[in-house]
């Protein structure tokens, strides 16, 4: 976009399967372009790194979360300038996958008590 | 007064040790129906092999480092020892009968009959065993047992210091102090009774406690579970994230949450609408009861009655549950489960709506919504600290959207939306209201906002509007003023756009990353 007209637009630029959904964008890899976050309902994740509105990559972090976590937010929790994923429990928690390539370094940040209202 | 040596290539078949009389089995011998008694004595060490050996009274057997002995039978006073390294296949103990495993020995597929003794001691362990009517298995200090079956009438017991993985129970299985037991099944007939002072303390698996079956008192680890499904359970002890789960017609004398303040609570799950009788105690924060089968009623509620009987009001119902001083509990908040049920709890439940950095840390913040009110997480780094935005709450017609910084102050603000075309902005620091403000503009009812986002280039985030044909619209905003209007051409394919938010792909000399939410320039 530029001063609210359409500047650019690229269509059909990748294809997921049916089990996936987009969980949010951020930029994960620090290139200062966002990047979209997909989880499948297994919850495996797949990042799309994005250059100039094209797939520049396509990068499958090596974590894998139990199903009693929902990907819920990407945004840069650490202050590094790379976003991070953001995984709530059902138990309440919360977990933050640092996340650069291919490695995942999972943070369990001290949260309150939490019921969650999904 | 013979000792025989059965070395490699060498085979003893059918030999009768009496008084006095040794047999040693060496590397690549075997021994082929021996029978052992009063005053014999049969080594089976080094690889050698002994099969089908009878150990009468007096008799013994010792299968040592490298032994194996196959289809043994033990009768009354006969002796058979497994120790470091040796191993011992389907071994059948008869009345008077007596299996030792000690320190590095292993048995498998042990038949131990009436009056059969099988003792594990440190170090050893057996697998697969039967246990069947008045035989006995005895798991002591440092002794593991798995996967092993006490038939009715069989009897096993678990020592303080021993270990039992796998069990299914229709005998008894009794559990002293310290002793461990994880993976239970204990069916019709069947009873699990904890010794003064101990429990079933399962960890990591699931007990399963069916009709007819009875356990005396159980503490239930983090991460495992107890199906009470039918059967009687006197005492759980829910520890942290343990899971008791009551299935139609179970019988529970009393719950006790215990909770270590780890922030992931115990969970008492209720299937069925009658409500169990027993009393629940030490229900702190984080704690849930789950009505799996209560559907959730928006406009249900949770009581606190005198006589310390919570009152579930939902969908013209009332269910009751006793507890023990519940007035240290409450107020008692209810939510939705994840399939449709209920759920108690007595701290506020909290609906995400966005990350957003409010405090202009560079580190993300938590943005959740409780009741109309805000309730913020603000990231400490190794700590998410709770406060809920003072003196500030919306009405129910609106529900939180988002966060973006549409002020550019670098501190992200809340968006609010309503069923009617509206929205509001919450200008925020941190965990506190610093404006408010109502956009003087309304979409029609086909429009809902898609994405927030910095669509015009001044480092104040915009809202993107879709209809429901996939027209585009965007507001955009500084502070909670609309200052312009824009309807960018283009239209996906004809398909709705969906998605929360909107973000730029393309690099821009200065970064101004992830829609001004993070914006840091």
């Amino acid at each position: 976009m530029s001063g609210g007209q359409l500047a650019g637009f690229n269509g059909n630029l990748g294809h997921m399967g049916s089990e996936w959904h987009v969980a949010g964008a951020g930029d994960v890899n620090g290139d200062g372009t966002a990047d979209i976050v997909w989880v499948d309902n297994r919850n495996d994740v797949e990042i799309w790194q994005m250059r100039g509105g094209q797939i520049a990559q396509f990068v499958h972090p090596t974590g894998h979360q139990g199903a009693e976590w929902q990907l819920k937010g990407v945004a840069d929790f650490t202050a590094d300038g790379r976003a991070d994923l953001l995984w709530l429990g059902g138990v309440g928690g919360a977990q933050i996958w640092d996340v650069n390539g291919t490695q995942v370094t999972v943070l369990q940040p001290t949260t309150p008590p939490t019921v969650y209202n999904f | 007064m013979t000792a025989y040596i059965v070395s490699s290539g060498q085979v003893s078949s059918g030999l009768v040790l009496n008084a006095g009389d040794t047999e040693t089995v060496l590397s690549g011998g075997i021994a082929f129906a021996t029978t052992v008694n009063n005053g014999g004595s049969l080594i089976v060490s080094s690889a050698g092999r002994a099969q089908v050996t009878t150990i009468n009274a007096g008799g013994s057997e010792i299968v040592t480092t490298g032994g194996r002995a196959t289809s043994d039978t033990i009768n009354n006073g006969g002796s058979l020892i497994v120790s470091s390294g040796g191993t011992a296949l389907s071994e059948t103990i008869n009345n008077g009968g007596l299996l030792t495993v000690s320190s590095g020995g292993g048995v498998i597929e042990a038949n131990v009959n009436a009056g059969g003794v099988e003792v594990v001691s440190s170090g050893g362990s057996v697998s697969l065993t039967q246990i069947n009517s008045g035989g006995s298995l005895v798991v002591s200090a440092g002794g593991r047992a798995g996967t092993d079956y006490v038939n009715a009438g069989g009897v096993e017991r678990v020592l303080s210091g021993g270990r039992e993985l796998i069990v299914q129970v229709q005998g008894l299985l009794a559990v002293s102090a310290g002793g461990f037991v994880s993976d239970m099944t204990i069916y019709s007939g069947g009873a699990g009774y904890a010794g003064s002072g101990g429990h079933f303390f399962v960890s990591g698996g699931t007990a399963t406690i069916s009709a007819g079956g009875f356990v005396s008192s159980a503490d239930i680890d983090a991460g495992s579970t107890v199906v009470l499904s039918g059967g009687g359970l006197d005492l759980a002890f829910i520890e942290r994230s343990g899971t008791l789960d009551l299935q139609t017609g179970a019988i529970i004398g009393g719950v006790t949450f215990r909770n270590d303040f780890t922030g992931a609570g115990g969970l008492l799950r209720i299937e069925g609408a009658a409500m169990p009788s027993a009393t629940i105690s030490g229900f702190v924060a984080g704690d849930r009861i789950d009505l799996a089968n209560i559907p959730f009623d928006p406009h249900g509620s949770a009581v606190m009655t005198p006589g310390d009987v919570l009152q579930v009001s939902e969908g013209g119902q009332t269910y009751s549950l006793n507890f023990y001083q519940a007035q240290s509990y409450g107020p008692f908040y209810l939510a939705p489960d994840s399939h449709g049920g209920t759920l108690i709890t007595n701290i506020q439940p909290l609906r995400f709506v966005a990350p957003g950095d409010l405090d202009r840390d560079h580190r993300a913040d938590l943005l959740f919504t409780s009741a109309g009110q805000a309730v913020a997480w603000l990231n400490g780094g190794n700590a998410f600290v709770q406060n809920t935005v003072p003196n500030a709450s919306m009405g129910s017609e609106w529900s939180a959207y988002g966060t973006g910084d549409f002020n550019a102050d670098g501190k992200a603000d809340i968006l609010w939306t309503n069923g009617s075309g509206q929205a509001a902005v919450w200008q925020m620091s941190g965990a506190s209201l610093t404006g408010f403000g109502i956009p003087a503009g309304q979409m029609g009812g086909e429009w809902h906002v898609a994405g927030i986002g910095d669509f015009s280039g001044d480092g104040k985030a915009d809202i993107f509007w879709v209809s429901n044909n996939g027209d585009p619209t965007i507001w955009q905003m500084s502070g909670p003023q609309l200052i312009g209007l824009t309807q960018p051409a283009g239209r996906p394919y004809g398909q709705r756009m969906v998605g929360r938010r909107h973000r730029r792909f393309h690099r821009r000399r200065h970064r101004r990353p992830a829609l001004g939410i993070d914006r840091r320039e």
